[in-house]
């Protein structure tokens, strides 16, 4: 028999205790072992939303009215606790000061590792691993709530992926990162989902990076997925992301905006894919592959 | 030739690097200002600044380059331990917070900083009646505000119900009614996603274009790219650029030693500098530009 999927969502629909509007409005999804997914939207579409379904904050923590199912790794999450889908789920917030609890910044990273039977000394092995990766080793003693904002990010992280789960989950995890720390956060994704097989989803504003690094795209839209597919074939979706009010990467708009007067034949993914096409067009000495 | 060099050669599309004499209201001088936080090494060094009014000028740097105590140097809320600030000539070691907020307005980065009112009008009203403006002035501004920012629908509101754009502009329209001439804005955009990022610089540049001074602190590079003219680079404390957007856009070494990278459009217009294309800071100008070099090709064959 076929494994199960390691997170299906089935006609999920959900609104918050506060509220009578939905935001979840009925979300079909399922992602596989070793997907590594980006997730855009814009502020209120759900992205949040949705992150929290997959950990089990959603229905457990929040209140709130949930519809459809959620499986994790084949169960039903109403039928499991947070502790245990946080060994399969690691979600790293937008907002780091939700997470960090701890005195410092080592004991925070140990502690995922502990509470899953580690000795201290791998704990420790596994918490410098991933802080040096950050470029976050030097903070080890710090307390987390003395860091900068970027810093409590990275730190966050880290304790996140300490704990070894299955499916790595980035709710706008980079919005105070430098655009160095950003690069070394993705590469680190691309790192953790090829040698590992670990499952990526990031939610982010990164359009230029998601569109680069992951191999499969949402668009949400008022709570629901309006376009689902690889990154080339959901950028060419000009109109849904311009209705959905989300930024397309640079090139992508350049060359959807150029269209009539460049030989486009696929929207291209970075720049390296753009320059081909100028360099085609200078090389042709025509004013439109059209 | 440098693509720096190239920036200059694009003067359609690159404002001229002279900024206008610094004179008037809404003028800003940072003289040999050096800060630090009791004894902690130093937060800023040998700063010399000056913003013209009317200016639009963007502050780069990474994490921890300055840029907040830059801000709250020109707000007064810090005083300088070395050399001196100047908001509209005053100088702001002898000046009250209070005193120089008249002249100069303080965006929070987060809204939920600033807003403390029940609603959207008396959170505007707030700041003209501590002016010590009679009432009649009080109402008549806050019509005005709330019709300039199309606020009336919101004036009953709760502030920190809105949708987090809709705190910004409330934010942004509180601090305008009281007529500063210059307004300090810090990382107006970080978390805020793409169509509410566009309002607060679309509002933003048309407050300048009304004449009021404008700092933008942020590292959101495509927008620093598409709506400011100078740009100031910050490193450790020290301005290490202050130039046109072209210019410290074209320098991707610059940038990386900062921890920061030009945006995507930029780094293609660097790409295929050497097929004629001049440089481009947004997609506006790359298309327009691609245009153009196209059709000189075709007037060419």
């Amino acid at each position: 028999m076929a494994a199960a999927p390691l997170v299906a969502l089935a006609g999920v629909r959900y609104r918050y205790p506060t509220s009578r509007d939905w935001v979840l409005r009925g979300i079909d999804l399922v992602v596989e072992r070793g997907e590594y997914v980006g997730l855009v939207g814009t502020t209120g579409a759900g992205k949040s939303t949705l992150c929290l379904t997959l950990n089990g904050l959603i229905p457990h923590y929040t209140g709130g009215v949930m519809e459809g199912e959620v499986r994790v790794d084949g169960q039903d999450t109403r039928g499991l606790s947070v502790a245990d889908l946080s060994a399969t789920v690691g979600l790293v917030f937008q907002d780091a000061d939700a997470q960090l609890t701890m005195s410092t910044v080592e004991e925070e990273c140990l502690l995922a590792p502990l509470s899953q039977g580690a000795s201290r000394r791998e704990a420790r092995a596994r918490a410098h691993t991933v802080l040096a990766e950050l470029d976050a080793l030097h903070l080890c003693e710090r307390a987390p709530q003395t860091l900068s904002g970027g810093q409590k990010q990275r730190v966050a992280i880290t304790a996140v992926l300490t704990a070894e789960p299955a499916m790595l989950v980035l709710d706008e995890a980079t919005s105070e990162l430098d655009a160095l720390s950003v690069q070394r956060l993705f590469a680190l994704c691309d790192r953790l989902n090829a040698e590992r097989g670990t499952t990526i989803l990031l939610v982010s504003h990164e359009m230029e990076l998601l569109a680069r690094h992951a191999r499969r795209l949402l668009l949400l839209s008022e709570g629901r997925i309006v376009l689902d597919g690889p990154p080339r074939a959901v950028l060419g979706e000009l109109d849904a992301f311009r209705r959905a009010g989300v930024r397309l990467p640079q090139v992508a708009e350049f060359a959807d905006r150029t269209r009539d007067l460049l030989p486009w034949r696929e929207p291209p993914l970075d720049e390296a894919e753009a320059e081909a096409v100028l360099r085609e067009a200078a090389g042709s000495g025509s004013t439109s592959g059209a | 030739m440098t693509t720096g060099d190239r920036a200059t050669e694009a003067p359609a599309l690159v404002a001229s690097t002279e900024p206008p004499a610094a004179a008037g209201a809404g003028a800003l001088r940072v003289e040999g200002v050096s800060f630090r936080y009791r004894r902690d090494a130093w937060a800023l060094r040998d700063v010399d600044l000056t913003f013209a009014p009317g200016e639009l000028t963007a502050i780069i740097g990474n994490n921890g380059s300055g840029k907040s105590t830059l801000m709250k140097l020109l707000v007064g809320l810090l005083k300088p331990t070395q050399g001196r600030v100047l908001v509209d000539g005053v100088d702001t070691r002898g000046a009250r917070v209070s005193a120089l907020a008249r002249r100069v307005g303080f965006i929070f980065q987060n809204p939920n900083d600033q807003l403390f009112a029940n609603t959207v009008a008396e959170e505007i009203a707030f700041g003209l009646r501590n002016l010590g403006l009679a009432a009649d002035e009080v109402a008549a501004r806050l019509e005005a505000t709330l019709a300039q920012f199309q606020l009336q629908d919101l004036r009953d509101v709760f502030p920190r119900f809105l949708a987090r754009g809709d705190k910004q502009k409330v934010c942004i329209a509180s601090i305008v009614a009281m007529r500063p001439r210059i307004l300090l804005l810090d990382e107006p955009t970080t978390g805020q996603d793409h169509r509410d990022s566009q309002a607060i610089l679309e509002l933003a540049a048309r407050l300048n274009a009304e004449g009021i001074t404008i700092l933008l602190v942020t590292h959101d590079l495509i927008n620093v790219a598409a709506y400011s003219r100078r740009t100031i680079v910050l490193r450790d404390g020290l301005v290490v650029r202050d130039g046109t957007t072209a210019a410290v856009m074209s320098d991707a070494d610059l940038l990386a030693a900062c921890s920061l990278a030009p945006p995507q459009i930029v780094r293609l217009a660097a790409r295929v500098a050497d097929l004629g294309l001049p440089l481009a800071l947004s997609v506006d100008q790359m298309v327009a530009q691609t245009r153009g070099w196209l059709a000189r090709r075709g007037a060419a064959t």
